[in-house]
């Protein structure tokens, strides 16, 4: 025999299911593992190629006006490799799942991330005009864990995770001197990246 | 404490429901749809966790209705379904939150 539900139970009921559904929808499940491990290796090749190219020739900090245009360029290369990489592993794992990427949602991720780029942008334009490279990893670190906490309120919890220890290690590396730059930038854009995607790959698959 | 008209808003409410979305697959559909704005057939299906056969139903019962749309394509030779909110289901919908809600404020006032 079934049970008589009233309308007040109903209704509460009713109401749980649109916004345990519509939260269940909205979050961007088209992550993919594999584009944190690659953007981890990219940003590994990237601390590699600063090592190289920056610091063995300058000081990463206010004494060099040269280093950061150089740091900057190297940094955006890796920056457009790792949105690029980003972009076709969830396009690939989109498809597995049977969504488009290039969808409202994602264009509501792109639009929350945005400022955050454009702020770190603003900060390394002015940073280089008065030749202090010093601080330029931490801030990139804090902008662009700003920029994943911003995505993160679209998206599973790691990313929000990701988001936060990216702020820290900000907060952290702008405290450090300089040696610990280079290791920070490693740490946080290889390290965090790796792990995030070992995370994401473990709960919704490569 | 009953209160004056409380009954006869709450009695209003109950049947102001939209039929059509009153069922449970169908106000799963519709939340998924307006929450993502597009989905197709295997993510609506994962996201509700109902049979291929059941889902297919309640998607022609929304499309009859003209609460949503389907457009349908071919991804690499294999026939591939999206679904959209019209603006009619989108209406349909938040009218339908409407009722819910006042539901509960009735009930609230009633007790």
């Amino acid at each position: 025999m079934s049970a008589l539900i009233s309308p007040l139970d109903e209704a509460r009921e009713n109401l749980r299911v649109i916004r345990q559904t519509m939260e269940r929808s909205t979050q961007y499940s088209t992550l993919s593992g594999w584009s944190g491990v690659l953007i981890g290796l990219i940003a590994l090749a990237a601390v590699w190629a600063t090592y190289r190219v920056v610091a063995l020739r300058h000081d990463i900090g206010q004494t060099a006006p040269g280093a950061l245009p150089t740091l900057a360029g190297i940094w955006l290369t890796a920056l457009i490799l790792a949105v690029s990489a980003e972009f076709l592993c969830n396009k690939i794992r989109a498809r597995r799942v049977g969504k488009h990427v290039v969808s409202r949602l994602g264009a509501h991720v792109a639009i929350a991330a945005l400022p955050a780029f454009l702020g770190a942008a603003v900060l390394t334009a002015f940073f280089s005009m008065h030749g202090l490279a010093l601080h330029i990893c931490g801030i990139w670190m804090l902008c662009y864990g700003l920029a994943i906490s911003a995505v993160g309120l679209f998206s599973a919890r790691p990313v929000t995770y990701l988001g936060v220890a990216f702020v820290l290690a900000g907060a952290v590396t702008l405290l450090l001197s300089l040696s610990y730059q280079l290791p920070m930038m490693a740490i946080a854009f290889g390290g965090f990246h790796i792990v995030y995607g070992v995370a994401i790959a473990r709960r919704h698959g490569w | 404490m009953v209160a004056e008209g409380a009954p006869s808003a709450l009695f209003a409410s109950v049947e102001s429901l939209d039929e059509i979305i009153h069922q449970k697959v169908r106000l799963g559909i519709m939340s998924a749809l307006m929450a993502s704005q597009e989905a197709d057939f295997r993510f609506l299906k994962e996201t509700l966790n109902v049979t291929d056969g059941n889902l297919s139903i309640h998607l022609t019962k929304l499309e009859d209705a003209g609460y949503i749309l389907s457009r349908k394509e071919f991804v690499r030779k294999k026939p591939h379904t999206t679904y959209t909110p019209t603006d009619a289901g989108r209406k349909a919908f938040h009218d339908y939150l409407g009722a819910l809600e006042r539901i509960v404020q009735a009930a609230g006032q009633g007790s």
